[in-house]
């Protein structure tokens, strides 16, 4: 269940960050800096959560 | 000029607020009326006001199921199209199945530009349904300063000079004249106009070109089909 939503959350993250860069590519949305962070934010979440379900899985074996 | 085209309007409802707010920019540039909520009782509450002309729709929402919205929305007789957004493919079978109605799906997580083509095909086909039911065929012209647009007889006339253009520039030159201002990148150009396939990215600037030789009376010095530096193309504002 936890292994679920950290799988969730870890789609959420990249499509934040997939969503906005098309978004700039296609001029829909600025690049700023505080958007810019704020993906940064969401890819350190994301390797969070790799890292997470990397270790449960190798806690299960 | 008018177009007299109304608006459509759609109901975006999903609770990831920084991927709404780039959908919400794509469907704007579309020239939609967009209007975004995070949760069923939002989305419950923004249908009862108004019913949206499609309706964009993620199933796990904090306050409960989309389902249960697309089940409101699904009754015979006041059924609004509908697109979901799924986790999972096998999820996405069940609410395109019959059951539930919904029109199309995509799987999260999504592309904005995914999703934007999505509603433009969806609201094509109704558009063409409703067309073929109701509307008789009226005098469609677009005037936009010297440039005159017939639209039923595929007749370009500047500074009261017929024209004569090729079936794919008088497409590009329509589409643009339709959105007069409205910045069309040459992707969306091409996915608006290649259905068939006729068209490249390489071959619009060309297909431009010769269309501006043919509108322009300085092709290197546009005043009609304007350049945007690095994003693609626009019609100048009346």
């Amino acid at each position: 269940m936890r292994q679920e939503k950290a799988k969730h959350e870890l789609g959420n993250a990249l499509g934040v960050v997939l969503a906005n860069l098309e978004g700039m590519i296609d001029g829909i949305v600025m690049p700023t800096t505080e958007r810019l962070e704020a993906l940064a934010g969401a890819m350190r979440r994301a390797q969070a959560l790799l890292a997470e379900l990397n270790n449960e899985e190798t806690g299960e074996r | 000029m008018s177009a007299s085209v109304e608006r459509k309007r759609v109901l975006v409802v999903d609770d990831e607020p920084q991927i709404v707010e780039v959908l919400d920019g794509y469907l704007q540039r579309e020239g939609l009326q967009v209007e975004t909520c995070g949760s069923v009782a939002e989305a419950m509450a923004a249908l009862a006001r108004q019913a949206p002309d499609v309706l964009v729709l993620d199933i796990t929402l904090p306050d409960g199921s989309g389902l249960d919205v697309l089940r409101a929305v699904s009754q015979p007789g006041n059924r609004i199209p509908t697109i979901m957004l799924t986790a999972r493919a096998d999820e996405a079978d069940r609410v395109v199945g019959l059951e539930l109605g919904a029109d199309d799906y995509v799987v999260k997580p999504f592309s904005p530009r995914e999703v934007t083509a999505r509603v433009r095909s969806l609201l094509r086909r109704i558009g063409e349904s409703q067309l073929a039911g109701t509307q008789s065929k009226a005098t469609h012209k677009t005037r936009i300063a010297g440039l005159e647009i017939d639209h039923d007889f595929h007749e370009v006339r500047v500074d009261g000079a017929e024209a004569t253009l090729t079936a794919t520039e008088f497409k590009i030159l329509a589409l643009l004249a339709l959105n007069p201002g409205e910045v069309f990148t040459r992707a969306h150009l091409l996915d608006r106009l290649g259905d068939d396939g006729e068209i490249y990215e390489r071959t619009l600037d060309r297909h431009i070109n010769n269309l501006r030789k043919k509108i322009e009376s300085d092709p290197r010095n546009p005043t009609y089909v304007l350049t945007v530096y690095g994003v693609g193309y626009r019609m100048r504002k009346v």
